[in-house]
This record gives C-alpha cells, structure tokens and sequence, in this order.
C-alpha cells in the first residue's frame, strides 16, 4: 500500500532521501498547475514549484504532523503565488501603463494538436481548445484570492476546512469567497454554459 | 429557509459534502425557489466546464533543475557525524588544547613568587646570571667587529 504524505515526509525527516522523491512525483503535477493558473507563467511557476518543495525539503527535520501535508505544501504555494501576482501587477503598472499588453505568451502552451491527425479531429481539437483558452482567461480574470480558492476546490479537491487554513481566513468567509467566485465563472462562461462541450453533460 | 443561506450552501450541496439534514432542508428550499433552483443548475455546469482544463505538465527541464537544487543542498549528517565535529568547534578545542599545553610548558619560577617574594639579592643574582647579559659582554669584546670601518667615513662617500 502506498504511503501516506505524511509518512513519506517522517522519513525524509528520518534521512530517506528517496521519500522525498516520492512526494515530488506525488506533488509536482498538482503544484505546478496550481502555480500556472495563479502566476499565468510557465516559467515563474516553475521557478515557484521548486521554491515550495525546496522549503518543505528545508523544513524536514523540524517536521512535525500537526496538519494534513497538502495544506502545508499548499500554503507555502499560496504565499509565494500571491506575493508573485502582486510583484508582477506592481511591475506591470510601472512599466507598461502605455502599452497595452495584447499578445498572450501563454495561450497555446496546452495545445496539444497532433500534425498527424486527421481533419475532424483537428476541428474537434480547435474547438476544444478555444473552450480551454476561455475557461483560463474567466479563471484568469477572478481576484486572486478567489482564483486561489477555485483552484484549490475544484482542481486538488481540498475540503474546506483545509483551504480555509490555507488562504487564512474561516470556513464561512471562504464559501462565500467560492459563491462569489462562482458566480463570476458563471457570467464568464455564460457562452460555454448555454453550448455544452464533449466532456460534460 | 432563505436564498442567502442557500447561497452559502450551494458549493458543498454540489459537492455532495452537506450534511443530510442540511441537505433535505436545501432541497426542500430549491422545490420553492427558481432563482435558487437556476443557479444551483448553472453552478453545477460551471464546475463542470472547470473539469475540462487539463492538470500542467511540468518541462523536462523542471525534474532536472529539481534534483541538481535538491542536491546542492546541505545533506543531513549520519550518525557518525557527531564524531566529526563543525570547524568552529574544532578550531575552539584546537585552540583550548595548546593553552593547556603552553601553560604546562612554560617557566614555573613566575609561580614561586607566590608567597615569598625575591629579596634585593635574590634579583641582583637572577639579574646577573641573565643569559643575554652573558651574550651582552661577548658581542661587546668581539674583535671582528672592531676591525669595521668608522660609520663617518661612509657617510663622506
């Protein structure tokens, strides 16, 4: 039976190296993910992902089971993405208040189109894609605390009280956070809502 | 019930996480409402909609960059390691260890002084018997030295 995070990480405290490794694999994924849809940079996101798991590596001999490893790791992940968001946008109102930015680096960085496919499915592949390219940018366009609590909910299926923990503040303010978030999504996508795509029904 | 209540309801009734006695009186509000009832229908095909953005791979490059971070790290010490100690502490036992030899070297006659001091002549004789005295009266009669010429005459050149 796999080992839980929480006992990977005792034994990384305990000098097993190969535990660590074992929760890079579990959490790399799900990291950066998490850190893309919240910096909106593949590169940034990266650079975060390796800083979060760097600090939980630092912080291993003084580990101490207290909370569930994901609100750990995902607290840590959320601090340096806030602080990232907010470093970015005061940056970009000092540089480019004249200029507008009007390509998106990132969009396309999913693609997943395959030259070899065939013409339908290459139409399949655009619809989908221009779907996916909408349902970031309405992610995108939510406060980042919103963006974070969406994206910790529905993506790494945290429950509430540990997001709550994570983003700081109580389980009541985070579900109105989660209502108010949604109901953001929901005028976004308001288009995608009325024209169902393949994989929901 | 209310539609703010619902509205503080609506994400865990979607889970599936509310409680079934809070789930029955949810129910029982959404038979009543139709705003409640829509939304709680457009929420659910949001969230839906959310499950079609793919997780984020991350490059190969990241592992790499991982593991060489990982590795640059200082590594915890074995068991043995208490064994070899941090080189401030041996630096500090090196420098404790030749004070303790240098003071079990050194000369002792500091030490007699203690309790009775040296008489006038005890001082005269310790002074006398001086060994760079000694040298004093043999550097002054050394005839080598005298055949030197005068430091004036030098000085003209």
């Amino acid at each position: 039976m796999a080992r839980s995070d929480v006992q990977l990480m005792l034994d990384v405290k305990a000098g097993d190296e190969t535990s660590f490794a074992l929760l890079l694999q579990r959490y790399r994924t799900p990291l950066v993910s998490f850190l893309y849809r919240m910096v909106r940079n593949r590169e940034q996101a990266e650079d975060l992902a390796q800083e979060v798991f760097l600090r939980v590596y630092r912080a291993r001999k003084d580990y101490v089971p207290s909370a569930k490893f994901t609100t750990w790791l995902f607290r840590i992940a959320t601090n340096l993405a806030l602080n990232s968001v907010r470093d970015t946008r005061y940056q970009q109102m000092e540089i480019s208040i004249d200029q507008p930015v009007t390509a998106d680096p990132e969009d396309g960085d999913e693609r997943t189109v395959d030259v070899a496919d065939k013409r339908p499915d290459i139409e399949q592949h655009l619809v989908e894609e221009a779907r996916r390219k909408m349902i970031r940018h309405a992610i995108e366009k939510l406060p980042e605390k919103q963006r974070a609590a969406v994206l910790l909910h529905k993506y790494q299926e945290l429950d509430y009280g540990e997001i709550a923990k994570i983003l700081q503040c109580s389980e009541s303010a985070l579900k109105s956070l989660l209502f108010r978030a949604y109901e953001a999504l929901r005028v976004e996508l308001a288009p995608l809502v009325a024209l169902p795509g393949k994989q929901h029904g | 019930m209310s539609c703010n209540r619902m509205e503080h309801w609506m994400l865990e009734y979607l889970d599936g996480s509310l409680s079934e006695n809070h789930r029955r009186e949810a129910d029982a509000h959404l038979e009543t409402c139709d705003i409640c009832r829509l939304r709680v229908k457009e929420f659910r095909a949001v969230s839906g909609i959310l499950d079609e953005l793919p997780p984020v791979e991350p490059s190969a490059a990241f592992d790499i960059r991982m593991q060489a971070r990982i590795a640059a790290e200082p590594k915890r010490s074995s068991f043995l390691a208490w064994l070899s100690p941090g080189p401030r502490v041996a630096f500090a036992a090196s420098l404790l260890l030749l004070l303790v030899m240098w003071s079990a070297n050194r000369p002792t006659d500091v030490d007699d002084y203690i309790g009775h001091p040296p008489t006038v002549e005890e001082q005269f004789r310790m002074i006398k018997d001086l060994p760079v005295l000694e040298d004093y009266d043999v550097l002054a009669n050394f005839e080598p030295l005298g055949s030197l010429p005068p430091a004036a005459q030098a000085d003209q050149n």
